[in-house]
């Protein structure tokens, strides 16, 4: 059997930092194969990738040390685009890779490119379409779809190079369950057909379901295990991972005791910090939800939950005034919004937006702390205190003179956790959350979540994921937004136990809500999984689901890889 | 306000022309109707860009604004060009009356070339508002590629107008982002001040645009961008009519040229 | 494509070479001048002279993308601006101005040596950006012939407002953009 991809012992060190990102890691991809990497963020995940399809050395400087075949072949004599016919490399945001305004042009440029005749990209473009289902959008514009749209029309225009193996960054990240595992469907058809994969993800639990024939577990540039499943499931560092509640249950011994539950803030009052009456919200003329009864009370913790584009970024807009009611009536505190200012909900709601990005423009990080203070009237000496206040309260402390740092040079997780420090500066009681975790690892979720809710003077949190089960370990309300209407508004427990909620809504029951099913019929309130774990008795134990020839198979080669 | 390209002429004739000659007739005009100074001959290259208009159906309402801005832009500039400052109207003809502050001294011929400048304008954007309605944003790359542009720069005309719209997001949510910090738009009379107060808007716009296009340019390269041969899906020829109209006013153009150069269009028209 | 022809980390590539780079922050580069181009204010007190803040883009993208995104940013996002405001392809002959000003800022900063010190880069950036958008909006002298218009009228009228006006926008903002990329410029991607 013909080797796609053979990395032998191969090494990375990026020349513009000097630092040795990857390395010596072995990797060896055959048709059939679906190999998962995962690991902490940082740990060379992409500049794995990056090494398999040529943007390294091609694209970024890098000193490479080690081996590299493409299709049989020394990588090192191949150009980005030889290697292109062998190895489709799918980016982690769709909303960067796409070049076409039209989707048909979108999925043509690839043939475009290689110089093909019309005829031929035609057939290609019908073809590609029909197998990803998007012939639906063939004359749409790029710019009208929706995330999980976007990652399909990306894919389908990977697809029509006609790539012999996909490579894939984070597919999951920005996308709602159900999209997310119809693209990783398409993936696991590839590879059926005779393709292979190798799909890099934090999700674990996600992609366990397309059975996956190898797992590289990345820490630090090096490979801490590779080999089968089941393996990789009974050493998988607990909490910096995220398993599936089964292998939870099945190594309660050596779960450490659950992040104990931020303290709350004591009610002031019941008047609810945000209510919508009737509520209809839109751009233009398009209405994306109406007639919105709901009330967020002002020490709830509350998560809303819901497809893209379903309009949860819409509802949470409306509580600073980004987008007025066309109908009925949002109020603050008891008051009309439309009677506050920009200022006075600025300093009620801490409003953190999707894209840490979006707002970072100072030369240092100590001026981007002080831009709202400032509008806000404040003086330099109590900026500079409140400031110091926010870093320690997300952390931000450590990372030496920071305050002299350019926020645009910060980590991605550093940046998204300054953005809710900014937001902080400005004494909020109540913090709003737009998808703070896409993207990021296990612990660094659980270490964010964990502070963003326990900062002192936030009364409530109101926080917008796809990730299911965070919504359930850390809310304690659960609102899904679907359909233009609010479908679903409950506790945690109750929602895992409302069975049509998870049919439809762009959700998927995830192994936490069939757990919860299972095994706490009527209970009021979640334990935190691991509790919930812990206290299960050990006949619901099993062991993994046999997977018996490609394991051997693969551990062979897992052994034979890591030379 | 909406970015995105308006494809307001469809089904016209002008639509069912080649891209590239919608692109090409323009410049022809503009060499046709460069440097005339007698209202006459303006006023016949006007009538057939007049008709050339017609022929792109642009419904009316659909660019009611622009022709707006375009009127007042234009008749801002006569006013200041031919009246204001007198100096390009040769004072034949008899003194009708004087400008007030300037002095400038308005006479039939000052009038004459201000209508000169106005119809060239004016006819100028007739000429022009069907490259801006009648080509659909995806055939501009391919219209440059086979008017003898580089491939990849042709292909940067395509990929500009996929930012568009998205660079249009992008600048809404900023202002958003930096509203609920507390950011209110300074109108203040001094420029400097407005100025700075635009940063927190321009720069990380502009910054998170050239972040996200190190990874458009890794997924070009991916998709092996850049080679030496290039299929464009779109197929361009010129047919009969493509020629004909392109020799017409090829031939306008040439026409005008001529009638210059032997000097029939130098002088103001005075009645 | 030649090895390391991408990444912000790479040396500068040849000036006028047109890699996928290039066209790519052209592109993005022509957007963002479009679209933040449609703002534009009056300074109080004159009738004509409209201060563009986006203009401080263009010498921008000249120095730190080169002469061919320069002059891409500068003509196409400009043309863009004049088809959605109206004036067609009146005024080709500014967009070619506005696109010969990225450029010349391209060409300058190609022979300016790195500066380490902050605040003298941040001098010499802005002076280097007036001098090419001086330089490049003196091709708006050919209105003279295009709209048949004066000698003074171009002057009084068409060139010294504008560059007035442009050079109050590049002086406050192109060194801004500038600092914030300096360090950014580093990394590639994210
Ligand atoms: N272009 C670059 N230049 C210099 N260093 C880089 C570059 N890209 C990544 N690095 C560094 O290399 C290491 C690995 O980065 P990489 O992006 O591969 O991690 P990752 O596993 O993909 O992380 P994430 O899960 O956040 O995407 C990190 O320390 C990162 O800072
Ligand atoms: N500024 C805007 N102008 C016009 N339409 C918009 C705007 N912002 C969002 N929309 C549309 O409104 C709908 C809801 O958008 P919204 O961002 O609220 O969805 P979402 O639930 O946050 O999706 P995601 O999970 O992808 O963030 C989408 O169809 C989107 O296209
Ligand atoms: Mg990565
Ligand atoms: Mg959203």
């Amino acid at each position: 059997m013909t080797t796609l991809i053979e990395v032998r012992d191969a090494g990375v060190r990026y020349l513009s930092t000097g630092r040795a990102a990857l390395g010596p890691v072995s990797l060896t991809v055959r048709p059939g194969d679906l190999t998962l990497v995962s690991g902490p963020s940082g740990c060379g995940k992409s500049t794995l990738l990056r090494l398999v399809n040529g943007l390294i050395p091609h694209s970024y400087r890098a000193e490479v040390t080690g081996e590299v075949l493409i299709g049989g072949r020394p990588a090192a004599g191949q150009s980005i685009r030889e290697r292109s016919a062998v190895v489709g490399t799918l980016l982690q945001d769709p909303r960067t890779q796409i070049v076409g305004t039209t989707v048909t042009a979108e999925i043509a440029f690839g043939p475009e490119n290689l110089g093909l005749p019309r005829a031929e990209i035609r057939r290609r473009i019908g073809e590609v379409a029909d197998r990803a289902g998007i012939t639906h959008l063939l004359d749409r514009a790029t710019a009208e779809l929706s995330g999980g749209e976007l990652q399909m029309v990306a894919f389908a225009g990977v697809l029509a190079m006609r790539p012999k193996v996909v490579v894939v960054d984070e597919p999951l990240a920005n996308l709602d369950p159900a999209a997310g595992a119809r693209l990783m469907g398409e993936v696991r058809r590839f590879v059926r057909e005779g393709g292979a994969a190798v799909v890099v993800e934090h999700r674990v639990e996600e992609i366990l379901e397309y059975s996956p024939t190898e797992v590289l577990y990345l820490d630090d540039g090096a490979a801490r295990y590779q080999g089968p499943v089941d393996g990789f499931l009974r050493v998988a560092p607990i909490g910096h991972v995220k398993l599936p509640f089964r292998t939870l249950v099945d190594r309660a011994a050596d779960l450490p005791p659950a992040p104990a539950p931020p303290p709350r803030a004591e009610a002031p009052g019941d008047v609810p910090r945000l209510e919508y009456r009737g509520a209809s919200l839109g751009y233009g003329a398009r209405t994306v939800l109406s007639g919105v009864d709901l009330a967020l009370g002002a020490t709830e913790r509350v998560a809303v939950l819901g497809p893209n584009g379903a309009g949860k970024s819409t509802l949470l807009r409306a509580a600073v005034q980004l987008i007025t009611a066309r109908a009925g009536e949002v109020l603050v505190d008891g008051a009309p919004v439309a009677e506050r200012t920009v200022l006075s909900l600025a300093t009620t709601f801490g409003y953190v937006f999707q894209n840490p990005g979006q707002a970072l423009f100072s030369p240092t990080v100590r001026q981007e702390l002080a831009f709202g203070p400032r509008n806000l009237g404040w003086d330099d000496a109590r900026i500079a205190e409140e400031s110091a206040t926010v870093l320690k309260a997300m952390l931000l402390d450590r990372e030496k003179d920071i305050l002299d740092r350019p926020p645009r040079t910060l980590s991605f997780g550093q940046q998204r956790r300054l953005t809710v420090a900014l937001a902080l500066a400005m004494r909020p009681r109540t913090l709003v959350l737009d998808e703070p975790t896409a993207g990021q690892d296990l612990r660094t979720t659980t270490e964010f979540m964990g502070h963003a809710l326990a900062t002192g003077g936030v009364e409530s949190v109101y926080f917008i994921t796809h990730d299911v089960d965070l919504a359930l370990t850390y809310a304690d309300r659960v609102v899904v937004v679907d359909g233009g209407r609010v479908v679903a508004d409950a506790a945690p427990a109750a929602l895992a136990r409302a069975a049509d909620v998870w049919s439809g809504a762009g959700l998927r029951a995830t192994s936490l809500v069939r757990a919860v099913r299972e095994h706490l019929p009527g209970a009021e309130d979640l334990p935190h999984p691991f509790d919930l774990a812990r206290g299960l008795p050990s006949l619901t134990r099993s062991t993994p689901p046999p997977r018996k020839e490609p394991l051997h198979e693969t551990r062979k080669r897992g052994r034979d890889g890591a030379a | 306000m909406d970015v995105t390209p308006r494809y307001l002429g469809a089904g016209s004739f002008l639509s069912r022309r080649d891209p590239r000659v919608l692109l090409v007739v323009p410049a022809l005009y503009l060499v046709a109707v460069a440097g005339i100074d007698d209202l006459r001959a303006v006023l016949a290259c006007a009538v057939v860009a007049l008709l050339y208009y017609r022929a792109a159906g642009i419904p009316w309402r659909g660019v009611r604004a622009n022709w707006a801005f375009m009127l007042t832009f234009s008749t801002l500039i006569v006013v200041a060009n031919s009246v204001l400052t007198g100096a390009d109207t040769r004072t034949t003809g008899d003194e009708l009356f004087t400008v007030p502050l300037t002095g400038t001294v308005i006479t039939w011929a000052t009038l004459s070339y201000a209508a000169t400048l106005l119809v060239r304008y004016v006819s100028l954007a007739m000429v022009g508002f069907p490259v801006a309605f009648n080509i659909a944003p995806s055939d501009l790359g391919v219209a440059f590629a086979r008017l003898g542009l580089s491939q990849r720069l042709a292909y940067g005309v395509d990929l500009t107008f996929r930012f568009l719209p998205s660079t249009w997001a992008a600048f809404r949510e900023t202002i958003d982002a930096q509203r609920v910090r507390g950011y209110e738009h300074s109108h203040s009379r001094n420029p400097l001040r407005r100025l700075i107060s635009l940063r927190p808007v321009v720069i990380p716009v502009t910054v998170n645009a050239l972040i996200d296009a190190e990874d458009t340019t890794n997924a070009m390269d991916l998709r092996g961008f850049g080679g030496r041969h290039r299929t464009w899906m779109r197929e361009l020829a010129f047919d009969r009519t493509d020629l004909l109209v392109l020799g017409g006013f090829a031939a306008l153009a040439a026409g005008m040229v001529a009638a210059r150069v032997l000097g029939l269009t130098e002088h103001v028209w005075v009645p | 494509m030649k090895p390391e022809s991408a990444g912000a980390t790479a040396p500068r590539e040849p000036l006028f070479a047109i890699s996928s780079r290039t066209v790519v922050f052209g592109a993005v580069g022509a957007a963002l001048y479009a679209v933040l181009g449609l703002f534009s204010f009056i300074i109080p007190g004159t009738q004509n002279v409209t201060v563009r803040p986006a203009f401080a883009l263009v010498p921008f993208f000249g120095k730190r993308f080169g002469v061919i995104a320069g002059f891409f940013v500068g003509f196409v996002g400009n043309v863009i601006i004049d088809l959605i405001q109206g004036s067609g392809l009146t005024y080709w002959n500014w967009s070619v101005a506005n696109g010969l000003v990225g450029a010349f800022a391209g060409l300058i900063f190609a022979y300016v040596p790195p500066i380490a010190g902050e605040a003298l880069r941040l001098v010499v950036t802005a002076v280097g950006s007036l001098v090419a958008t001086a330089l490049g909006l003196l091709f708006v002298v050919t209105d003279i012939w295009l709209q048949g218009i004066s000698f003074e009228t171009f002057v009084t009228l068409n060139y010294v407002p504008v560059l007035l006006a442009n050079a109050i926008a590049v002086v406050v903002l192109t060194p801004a953009l500038d600092a914030i990329w300096e360090p950014l410029s580093k990394r590639t991607g994210r």
